[in-house]
């Protein structure tokens, strides 16, 4: 006998409380899976892309069948939200066999993509088969810089192309980008070009090394003071900031911070996947991991992430009591990626979050030996900064090189000397 | 049978017949976002790793 509807109600609320009764059981609501790190594109940036051409990164690669297995185990376990990324996704031929099998499973489905391999076939598909969301980045507003950053001719085309494919078809579809030294002055044009589309945009400058080990995406990582400046560039931007450190901030209790080394949702919300089926707390963290071919995602979910999970800070440092830790973005994948070690604190991010929030005229609580706190070896200067991009911050972006006389002491550029630990070397 | 509730049985939940809601998909109104996009314009849209204790992908 049919069910009828008694009501409606919003997907915002349907998903708030879906999440905090699954969070409090810990039950795997979503799931990150990176279908392949091969990508046709060789951004400067990327923390994982390989050549389309790369054979054993090709033959390692979960078959399609191994991804459906996974998927029936995710199912069971009450997974309902994946993220396919990479990578590139559509990099594999058999890319949209494993996603409609997936969404034939009954799971809402994000798409992460640069779009360069979209074809008007792909996009007639996704209309039959439509993802719960589609993310495309850009990389530049002018062929020049979009090209400039992803080292390949025709690019910038070929992601307009299918920015026009999907939209076409009315598929619901973000645009994003990444704020670099390259293409940070076309970030507003980028901006534009979204709203006159009508379609979301958002911007992320928060870059972190390879996975691999390589800090080359550091090389174009834009400094502290860049990256405020942005925010301090749109209102809307500056206002969600205060929002959120109003939320968030100050959480920290005199004498009581937690002993937890993870404090974020992997392990308890949801997890990632390789692409050679490797499981981790995220997509980010390589440290440790749990091989789906030779096991079953519940038991990598319930004993394994669960240990992961629960493991303890060896020591406190200053990150331990610190009450703009949310405006932060420490934990331990980063560390593990710029340190090579998941409780050192990143030096990049903790002069961001200490500089964002005095240029924000927010409280920074003294929490222990932290050179950006007053006392500090680096406090002076940062407050120097953040007195300037007070004063001139919300100007429209000019050619701030590094010799720009508003910021004269602020061009020390730190690049990360530590390893990350995901190879073992 | 002495007509007493055995202590060690666990207490039944009422029944409550299943009711069916609709709920338009609508990505615009995720609560929470990615690991991928940290910090993507500003905390409010889709951050992150956030000390809520929640990782989530996006759109969730």
């Amino acid at each position: 006998m049919p069910i009828t509807p008694v009501g409606a109600r919003s997907y915002q609320d349907f998903s708030a409380n879906l999440h905090d009764r699954m969070q409090a059981e810990r039950v795997a609501a979503s799931a990150t899976i990176e279908i392949s790190r091969r990508c046709p594109l060789k951004c400067v940036h990327c923390y994982n892309n390989l050549p389309m051409g790369d054979m054993d990164a090709k033959r390692g690669e979960l078959t399609c069948s191994e991804h459906c297995r996974i998927l029936d185990e995710l199912a069971e376990a009450g997974c309902l939200w994946i993220l396919y990324t990479g990578g590139e996704i559509f990099a594999r031929k058999d890319f949209l066999d494993i996603y409609t099998y997936a969404k034939k499973k009954g799971f809402l489905i994000t798409l992460f993509t640069n779009g360069t391999l979209i074809t008007p076939q792909i996009a007639d598909y996704l209309v039959e088969w439509r993802p719960f969301s589609i993310e495309i980045t850009l990389y530049g507003h002018s062929p020049e810089t979009y090209e400039r950053l992803t080292g390949v001719p025709g690019s910038y085309n070929r992601c307009l192309r299918a920015i026009h494919l999907l939209l076409d078809r009315e598929l619901p579809l973000t645009l994003k980008s990444v704020a670099i030294s390259v293409n940070k002055h076309e970030v507003g044009a980028m901006k534009k070009f979204a709203d006159e589309l009508g379609v979301t945009f958002k911007f992320d400058a928060m870059m972190s090394p390879r996975i691999d080990c390589s800090q080359s995406p550091l090389k174009v990582r834009l400094q502290p003071w860049e990256i405020v400046k942005m925010d301090l560039e749109d209102r809307d931007r500056v206002a969600e900031w205060r929002k959120f450190a109003a939320r968030y901030n100050g959480q920290m209790q005199e004498g009581g911070h937690s002993d937890e080394l993870y404090q974020c949702g992997g392990g308890v919300g949801g997890c990632a996947i390789d692409p050679e089926g490797k499981m981790s707390i995220c997509v980010l963290s390589h440290f440790e991991g749990y091989d789906l071919r030779r096991g079953n995602f519940r038991e990598g979910w319930d004993l394994f992430l669960r240990q992961v999970r629960a493991k303890k800070i060896t020591r406190v440092t200053k990150c331990t009591m610190c009450q703009i830790k949310p405006m932060c973005g420490m934990c331990p994948a980063n560390g593990e990626l710029e340190n090579g070690d998941p409780e050192a604190p990143v030096d990049f991010l903790c002069h961001v979050a200490h500089l964002r929030a005095h240029a924000l005229e927010l409280s920074v609580p003294a929490h222990g030996n932290c050179e950006y706190c007053a006392g500090g070896s680096a406090y002076g200067v940062l407050m120097n900064s953040a007195e300037s991009l007070h004063k001139h911050g919300s100007e429209q972006w000019m050619d701030f090189t590094d010799s720009n006389p508003l910021f004269p002491i602020l061009n020390e550029r730190r690049i990360a000397v530590g390893g990350c630990s995901s190879c073992g070397l | 049978m002495s007509g007493k509730l055995d202590p060690n049985l666990p207490l039944k939940r009422a029944y409550k017949k299943p009711e069916m809601e609709r709920v338009s998909l609508r990505p615009d109104e995720a609560v929470l976002g990615h690991c991928k996009s940290m910090a993507a314009a500003g905390p409010g849209g889709s951050s992150t790793c956030m000390p809520i204790g929640s990782c989530f992908t996006q759109g969730s």
